[in-house]
């Protein structure tokens, strides 16, 4: 299969991280309406410490039972978004699409129901009821790509044309986590990212 | 090739890191040609059935259904 199959245009996007030693790194990749994220390459370092890298995908959606307004903090969701086994939970990262189309990322802080889930952070634009959430769950959850690092200082990457993995559907979004366990772990990371038309 | 896997899969390279896809997970499977092959078996036993189904389909008869209806074999 050739690069350009599944591409529109040759436009990858790169993130770039130097974390902290001992505190967790999150990468959020947004969604793109119509397409999917194809993880083209990407390169960390264990510095002497194996550990794993999530690259946590949607794990399902639902939509906005009701609309809401710039720097509001709760969410009133039409229906449960998590799979069959894992519903949304405190701690779960959720993405809102916002009407401008920019994806919203936040963590759950408290569930008093599906029609009262309060967030971590505010929203930070409008989003009109039927606006997708996304739930992307905790990095531990079952349905999330694992990427163990071996204990190794030379850098642990892959690279592919035409993508290694995709997202799970097209529109969906991506948070790439690493814990970061130790000193060493934290430097020299980065992924780039295509969006493809399948 | 474009591939949505039906298994949970882990695949380890020479320097020791490994990647482990989840069952739905999308991969490109050109980069793992073992996962592929095991793909292939994983299709060709869903279109074979199990040894069981071989067998019954072999002899000719029916196995039996929910409702007692069949030669009995397979069972």
């Amino acid at each position: 299969m050739g690069a350009n199959v599944y591409l529109e245009s040759v436009a990858s996007y790169g993130y770039i991280s130097t974390g902290t030693s001992v505190t967790a790194l999150t990468q959020e990749i947004p969604g793109r309406t119509g397409k999917r994220i194809a993880i083209r390459a990407f390169e960390f370092l264990a510095g002497g410490t194996a550990e794993i890298v999530y690259f946590m995908q949607s794990l399902g959606k639902t939509t906005l039972l009701a609309d809401v307004a710039t720097t509001l903090s709760s969410l009133n969701l039409a229906g449960e978004p998590g799979p069959s086994g894992n519903s949304l939970a405190v701690g779960d990262y959720v993405c809102v699409v916002l009407d401008s189309g920019t994806y919203d990322f936040i963590k759950v802080g408290a569930i008093t129901g599906l029609s009262a889930i309060s967030l971590c952070g505010v929203i930070t634009g409008s989003c009109a009821l039927g606006q997708t959430v996304y739930d992307l769950g905790a990095y531990g959850d079952t349905g999330h790509i694992r990427y163990k690092m071996a204990t190794t200082s030379e850098g642990n990457g892959e690279e592919m044309d035409g993508g290694i993995f995709y997202g799970t559907e097209k529109g969906s979004p991506m948070i790439v986590h690493e814990l970061c366990k130790a000193t060493g772990n934290e430097a020299q990371h980065f992924i780039t990212v295509d969006y493809i038309n399948k | 090739m474009f591939v949505i896997l039906p298994f949970e899969v882990t695949h380890t390279f020479e320097n020791g890191t490994s990647v482990t896809f989840p069952v739905g997970a999308t991969i490109n499977i050109g980069k793992y040609p073992e996962i592929a092959k095991r793909l292939e078996k994983y299709k060709k036993k869903q279109v074979e059935g199990s040894p069981q189904d071989k067998m019954v389909r072999a002899s000719g008869l029916k196995k039996k259904d929910a409702n007692g209806n069949g030669s009995g074999l397979g069972e």
